[in-house]
Order: structure tokens, then sequence, then C-alpha cells
């Protein structure tokens, strides 16, 4: 019998029982939806992920004070101004490098009162960061130099103290009892998850360091390494000239650390993995038990067709033709189920880039490759009701009751 | 000419323990154009010689030719051949297939003989038309007079232009009018030279064939030529 023949047939069967038919499929359908999801969320992830590496000009890589985990003799040694100025004269290290000075403070406006972070930094501190003024100017190396009390404050800052922003401009405020002129308003960044940039106060690096935390020790170096450059021949310099100034001997460990940001990208892209092992085995798992679902439901079928088979058999119904029509049914239910998920599975996926604002792409060989797969299950789990079917002895078939 | 040969024909069954002897040796020839009734109380083995016959089961022993082709020895698949091409049933509850029209029923034979669509939609609407149900062909088994569906079926059983026409009490399941009509069918087509066989246990319906082969204990009792045809 032709192929076509046999879809229809198959297509009238499962129409006669649409409910139970459908129920089957269920497992079938949630398996589908998860890889197309999967698929969808995993390329999309990805995507943004590769996007926002290359949306860097260059990589900044951060370098922070450390104990030495475990070790004794490593006593505390804070990084200093004076080590960013060794970096920055290292004749190999021309790159640009932003040492940092970070606290909380109070910060006193007319009647208004609140608690502030804190940055003192240099002049390339706005560049490296990507950050750009909104309102007035940032403040220059001489302003530095000279101890200025001036500071730039994030876009939000003014709304806390119940004026805006731009009105602070000019103003002055005080700063944990020192008082500073407010000279610019940096532009909206938005939360970055940890700190808020927009909620913060920016003043000179060594007006921060002399006049409100009187200290010269920083609690983090930036270094904008160009892309000419790998992170680890970077990492290696940084280490090569801090080790210099922190007298640290051969065999000894660094008393300070050095972050890659990509590192923070990795480890974005093994958590998406994981997420994708994950729904790689509810999919799996689905469709396993989908197969079973299917299988069951053909055995179903075949002993309540049982005359049916007996006069297809005695029409001259060969084993192949039963064998094929059962195998066709089983497997068009499977397609049909197949398809379903790909709704679903790209509604879901859908929903998700709507909510994370990524481009929706799914690859036609991911719809077609589940599609095929829940083909391929309909197909194994089909085939030993289908030979149930085609083994019936068609005298007995016929007098089935 | 004979259609059928039968020679010492016998079917044991396995019945748990217990050799069941359904068939003890029949034999008996069938002519080309013959109309034919078996007849036989139930347990005579009257159903399990019909399965033979009709090619649906193979016999233990003995050898049987259709159209002097030995069928006895033949595979599942081949009998499956023979059935489609040789031996057209109808059965007395119809079997047809629920979801199908009338035209579909009477197709499907031709489907697995591998005939083209067009010409099964042309040898469907023909037999349709053969007996009286043309205007009826894309109706379903369950909008038709369980009559018109018995004629469904006859027409299906000649679809394929078969050797014998296989009947299973195919008035058991109607009214007399209705089993009259029937009859009356079975009658023209023998006119026209159609061999039929006529499986009953009713003398009257038995009593419309040309002879009357009467199976008991898994034997033939009794074979009988009558005048009327």
């Amino acid at each position: 019998m032709v192929l076509q023949e046999s879809v229809s047939t198959a297509l009238d069967s499962i129409r006669a029982n649409l409910l139970r038919s459908l129920l089957t499929t269920i497992a079938i359908v949630i398996g589908t939806a998860s890889v197309i999801a999967m698929v969808g969320i995993g390329s999309s992830a990805q995507r943004a992920i590769d996007d926002s590496i290359t949306n860097l000009s260059a990589r900044t890589l951060s370098v922070y004070p450390s104990r030495g985990r475990g070790s004794q003799k490593i006593s505390a040694a804070p990084l200093s101004i004076s080590d960013a100025d060794a970096l920055i004269k290292d004749k190999e290290i021309n790159w640009r490098v932003s040492p940092e000075i970070r606290g909380s403070k109070s910060l006193k406006y007319k009647n208004e009162s609140i608690s502030i972070s804190v940055i003192g930094a240099r002049e390339d501190f706005l560049s490296i960061q990507g950050y750009e003024i909104d309102q007035g100017i940032f403040f220059t190396e001489r302003d530095d130099l000279a101890r200025k009390r001036v500071a730039i404050i994030g876009s939000s800052v003014g709304t806390e103290l119940k004026t805006s922003s731009k009105a602070l401009v000019g103003e002055e405020i005080d700063l944990g009892g020192v008082t500073f002129k407010i000279i610019g308003v940096a532009k909206s960044e938005g939360s970055s998850g940890w700190s808020n940039p927009d909620e913060q106060i920016y003043i000179p690096l060594l007006t921060a360091s002399d006049r409100v935390f009187g200290r010269d020790r920083v609690d983090s170096i930036r270094v904008e390494v160009p892309n000419t450059y790998s992170p680890e021949e970077a990492m290696i310099s940084i280490e090569r000239v801090l080790r210099r100034e922190h007298d640290i001997g051969p065999g000894e460990e660094n008393n300070f650390r050095i972050n890659d940001w990509s590192q923070f990208t990795d480890l974005q892209k093994q958590a998406t993995a994981i997420f994708s092992a994950l729904l790689i085995g509810i999919a799996g798992i689905s469709l396993m038990v989908g197969g079973i679902g299917v299988m069951n439901i053909m055995l179903v079928s075949v002993t309540e067709r049982t005359r049916e088979i007996g006069l297809r058999k005695a029409l001259g119904a060969t084993h192949q033709a039963i064998l094929l029509q059962f195998i066709i049914e089983a497997v068009t239910l499977c397609i049909i189920g197949g398809i379903i998920g790909v709704i679903f599975g790209s509604s879901l996926y859908f929903v998700v880039t709507l909510f994370q604002d990524w481009v929706f792409t799914i690859p036609f060989s991911a719809i077609l490759g589940s599609v095929m797969f829940s083909a391929c299950v309909g197909l194994f789990f089909g085939i030993w009701p289908a030979r149930k079917a085609a083994q019936l002895e068609p005298a007995v078939a016929l007098r089935y009751e | 000419m004979n259609v059928i040969d039968v020679k010492n024909i016998t079917k044991h069954y396995l019945l748990g323990t217990q050799t069941v002897e359904a068939l003890r040796g029949v034999s008996f020839g069938i002519q080309k154009g013959e109309f034919i009734a078996i007849m036989g109380p139930s347990g005579s083995g009257k159903s399990t010689l019909m399965n033979i016959i009709g090619c649906l089961d193979s016999p233990t022993d003995g050898t049987y030719y259709l159209n002097n082709q030995e069928v006895s020895k033949l595979e599942a698949d081949d009998l499956a051949g023979i059935r489609n091409k040789e031996i057209g049933f109808v059965f007395q509850n119809f079997h047809l297939l629920a979801r199908n029209t009338a035209l579909d029923n009477v197709m499907l034979p031709l489907k697995y003989a591998g005939v083209d669509k067009a010409d099964q939609v042309k040898r469907g609407k023909e037999v349709l038309s053969q007996v009286g149900l043309e205007s009826r062909m894309d109706h379903q088994p369950s909008e038709l007079s369980g009559g018109q569906q018995q004629r469904v079926a006859i027409a299906r059983a000649l679809v394929n232009n078969p050797s014998i026409l296989f009947a299973d009490e195919p008035t058991g399941n109607l009214d007399s009018q209705t089993g009259q009509d029937v009859m009356h069918l079975f009658h023209n087509l023998h006119k026209q030279g159609q061999t039929i066989i006529l499986i009953t246990h009713e003398n009257e319906v038995a009593a419309e064939a040309q002879r009357t082969i009467f199976i008991k204990d898994g034997l033939v009792e009794s074979d009988t030529l009558k005048g009327k045809s």
C-alpha cells in the first residue's frame, strides 16, 4: 500500500481517538519543546556573551590586594598608589592604569543627608570605565595633584537629595566632613548587578587619599590591556612589576590577585552549558517516557482493532503492509507531538527573548532535527506493537470478540 | 475443470495438552461456476474447513489445489496474495471499515493489490453500480442500511474478479426481505458464471444452492446435488 494511504489511515485513526492520542503525545511535546527552547536560549545567550566581549575595544584587568590563601608567611600587603605608578612607569607596560580608592561616606546637602559610595580616581577613570559626562566637566590631573575638593555625581544622586542632579552642579556639599564643590554629573549607566554607578560620587584620587580617607592604600588598580595582548601576557607583565615592588622572592606566593573579566564570562558560559545539559536530560527522559506512552497506546490500538487487522489480512494485506500501517501510525503520532513541541518550545523561547532583550533565532536544523528525532522515537517504540499486529493469524483475528 | 480440489485434508489443533482433530480427512472438488453450500452444526469442523478453503489457514496434512495451484504449502504472504486475487469474502457482520466511505471500502483489496489510484476508483465505481449502490458510494457504513452494507461488502468481494466468492452466513444479520434481496444478488452473480461457496447452518439458505456438502465430526457426511439452480 502506498505511503500516502498509510499516512491518511493513520491520521484517521488518530482523529478517531483524538483526546487519547494527544494525551499520549504530551511527553513527546515536553521533550521536543525542551530541545527547541534549549537550543534557542543557548544560542541567544552565547550571542549576548560574545557581543559583550567584542564590544570592548580593550579588556580590563583588575588587581586586588590579597593575603595569599592558607599561607601564614605572607603578611597583608596592601596595594598603594606607588604600585600603580610603578606599573605606569614600566616601559613594557604603556597601558592606561587607574588606581581606585573606594569607601562609604555620608553626604550632606542642605537638610538632606545620605550614605554614599565614594570613588577616588584619576582622570583616566572615566574613559577606562566607558562612562560619560552629562553636565559640567570631569576633574583633571591638575585637580588631582592640587588635591582639589571637586566632585562628579552619578545621575540619580540628585533625586536622593530631593533635588535634581543638574541643579547640584556648582553647589557645595559636605562629604564626610569635607566641603566639596560639584562640577559635573555622569550619564546614567544603569545598575551593573552589585554596584550602581548612578548612585556614586567621584572625587580625585589624591583628594580621597589625603583629605577623605587618610590612606594611600588603594582598593584596586584597573589596567586597560589593548586587544593586541592576550590577558595571559598582560597578567605576566603586571605580576613581574608588582612582585618587584612588593619584594616577593622566588617561590613565594603573590600577595595580590589579578582578575580577568573574561573569567566572569567563562563562568556565564559554564552556567549556560550546565543549563543546557539539564534541559537535554529533561528532553531525553521526556522523549523516552513519551516513546513508552506511544508504545502503550499502540498496543491498546492493536488489541482494539484486531478484527480490522483480520479483515485487512483476509482482503490480502501482507505481513509487511500491516507492519508498515502501525509503524506509520506510531511515527505520525510522534511527529504530531514533535510539531506541537516545536511550537511550544519556540513560544517559550520567544517569551524569554522578550525578557532578556535577546535576538530570537532558532536554527532550522534544530526544528528539523527534533521533529526527526521524535519520528525515530515513534519508529523505535512502534515496532513491537506493529509486529504484534502483523503476526496476528487472520482466521483468529477475524473472529476476535 | 475444478476450481477447488481438496484431498484428505486434516487439521489438528493443540488445545492445552490435548490434540483436537477438527478435520479428519476431507476430500471434494468444486467446479467452476458452481453454487455450493457448506453446512454443518457448530463444532463439526465447518469453520476450520472454511478457513482452509479461504486460504486464511493451512491444513495440517492433505493437499489443496486452487486453480490447479497447490496452496496447502504456501507461506503466509503468498496466501495473502491468493486471498487478494482469487477469493472474495462476504461476512455475516459485513466487516466494513467504519470511518471509510463505501467506495474506499470497496477499493481496499485493490490498494493491497497495488492498483493505480485512478484504476481503483474506476473499478470501485463499476462494482458498486453492479450491486446497485453507485448513488451511495460516498456514504460511510453508519449511513447505510444493513442490506446496503452487505451489498458494499459483496462489491468489495467482487472487485478483484475472484475465482471464488466466499460467503459466511451472509444473511445471518439481515431481516428476511433484505436477506432474500442479497440471495437474489448471489443468483444473478451465479448466472454470470461466478463460483459461489455459501457457508450456512440454515436449510432455507442452503436450499438456494445447487449442491450441499454436509460436514459432521470433521468428515464429509453427505454431498448432494439438487435440481434447483
